[in-house]
């Protein structure tokens, strides 16, 4: 009865960690937007990779994008696409992002140092990772209590052969 | 300079693929990104991959192994052999004209409807660039290769725009039925603003080209000192209110700045955003277009 009860209860905290973690991956916080307002207050500067001549002299395939933010002095440099608007876009995502972190920390916001949405995402991960973890431990504890159990098993067929060879008991 | 050897050996840690593509891109994270781009084109298609990536270690431009580069808002301009692949500088200097100087369009009251000519359009990607975001305005281009018609008429379709028309024609030497064609559709028989990408690149900087542009280029379209430049002020000025040209040298900005009447023209630099000079543009003080140029400066 007492155990049974000692069960119970690891089962009730158990499952209270659990609803308190839980973050679904459809009801995340909304995506981090760039706000246009803030295009006054960067510098837009596209990296072509050193000096010398450029234009038709040279075929370049990439080139970067590097945003200043002016207030906090973040630099941000982009190159993913062979497009250019699409490097623009992206880099003023990230921006916005380190911008959205800064506002978050020291503090202030939610005190992690990530935007709404990125720390949802992490705590996501996490308990994921934590749920694995978990799921790989009852796992193998189950296959190590079989294994000792037939370890239990040969060790007392050993016995008995022995027992059978000398006519004696230990 | 020769590519180290650890960097090589670095590279083929990576991925076996990645040390051909080296020698064009000389540094590890631009060869990486153009690898990628090529493993996103050639899906599951090991042997062709491998033959790209071949053919980009002889010198051979990405923009040809994939056949297109995007431009401007949403465009993709499709790259063929004997046309000149559309330049980041190109882009920047489009994406210039159209938010700063054609955003005032509106906001000024300018009652006409605008005709831009485009000179040596090439691939077409300026005048479909700027047709994109200014639906209004007319556009033509011209250009004196039969290939770079047909292609820039072939991206027209691609992007499913109307109303650009590419014309074949001698820009250095016009005659009238083209000169004629360009003005007819406005009321003042004039260009309101000639845009253009002539070749500009010294003869004497041959060596020193790569050789991705030297061997696979068209030299038609890269080789010209100051030949447009005097071709704009002795012909084309006297049918335009404003310009727009890119440049390489400065002394092609301090050509057009000289031999043009101060009284009646502005001419500004344009530098793009490394402090590069990299055009020049002006306009007719007194005309009508000029309320678009005056609040951009």
């Amino acid at each position: 009865m007492f155990q049974y009860i000692n069960i119970f209860n690891k089962r009730l905290i158990h499952n209270n960690i659990t609803l308190k973690a839980k973050v679904k991956a459809h009801q995340l916080p909304p995506r981090v937007r760039w706000d246009p307002k803030l295009e006054c207050e960067i510098e837009e500067k596209f990296l072509y990779g050193g000096s010398g001549a450029g234009g038709q002299a040279i075929n370049r395939t990439a080139s970067k994008v590097q945003l200043k933010h002016i207030p906090t002095g973040i630099v941000v440099v982009n190159q993913f696409s062979r497009s250019q608007k699409d490097n623009r876009k992206k880099a003023r995502e990230i921006l916005m992002e380190k911008i959205e972190s800064l506002r978050n920390s020291n503090g202030k916001g939610n005190g992690m140092g990530m935007s709404d949405r990125a720390l949802a995402v992490y705590n996501l991960k996490k308990q994921k990772k934590l749920n694995r973890e978990r799921g790989a431990a009852k796992k193998y504890k189950k296959i190590d209590e079989e294994r000792a159990e037939l370890k239990e098993k040969k060790l007392e067929q050993e016995k008995l052969m022995i027992m059978k060879l000398t006519g004696k008991l230990e | 300079m020769r590519i180290s050897y650890r960097m090589i050996q670095k590279a083929r840690l990576i991925n076996p693929l990645l040390p051909y593509m080296l020698p064009q891109c000389r540094n590890l994270q631009d060869a990486k990104q153009e690898l990628i781009w090529l493993e996103k084109h050639f899906k599951n298609q090991n042997i062709q991959l491998a033959k790209a990536v071949i053919e980009r270690f002889k010198g051979k431009p990405l923009q040809y192994i994939l056949k297109n580069q995007p431009f401007g808002e949403d465009l993709t301009i499709n790259c063929r052999p004997n046309v000149l692949i559309p330049r980041w500088e190109t882009d920047e200097f489009c994406h210039f004209i159209n938010t700063k100087i054609f955003q005032n369009y509106q906001s000024q009251d300018i009652n006409k409807k605008i005709n831009i000519v485009d000179l040596c359009s090439g691939s077409g990607c300026i005048s479909l660039s700027i047709k994109e975001s200014n639906t209004m305005f007319n556009v033509f281009g011209v250009d004196i290769s039969d290939s770079c018609i047909n292609l820039a008429n072939e991206n027209k379709k691609i992007n499913s725009l109307e109303d650009v028309e590419f014309i074949k024609g001698d820009i250095l030497n016009p005659d009238l039925k083209l000169l004629n064609k360009l003005i007819a559709s406005s009321a003042e028989k004039k260009i309101d603003m000639i845009i253009s990408n002539p070749p500009y690149i010294l003869h004497s900087f041959l060596p020193y080209l790569n050789t991705s542009v030297k061997k696979y280029e068209p030299s038609l379209a890269l080789f010209g000192n100051l030949e447009f430049y005097e071709n704009f002020v002795k012909i084309w000025s006297k049918y335009c209110d404003s310009f727009f040209y890119e440049l390489g040298e400065i002394e092609q900005f301090e050509y057009i700045n000289s031999n043009l009447d101060p009284k009646v023209w502005a001419v500004l630099k344009w530098s793009d955003s490394n402090d590069k000079i990299r055009g020049v543009y002006g306009y007719r003080k007194h005309s009508q277009i000029a309320k678009m140029f005056d609040t951009c400066k």
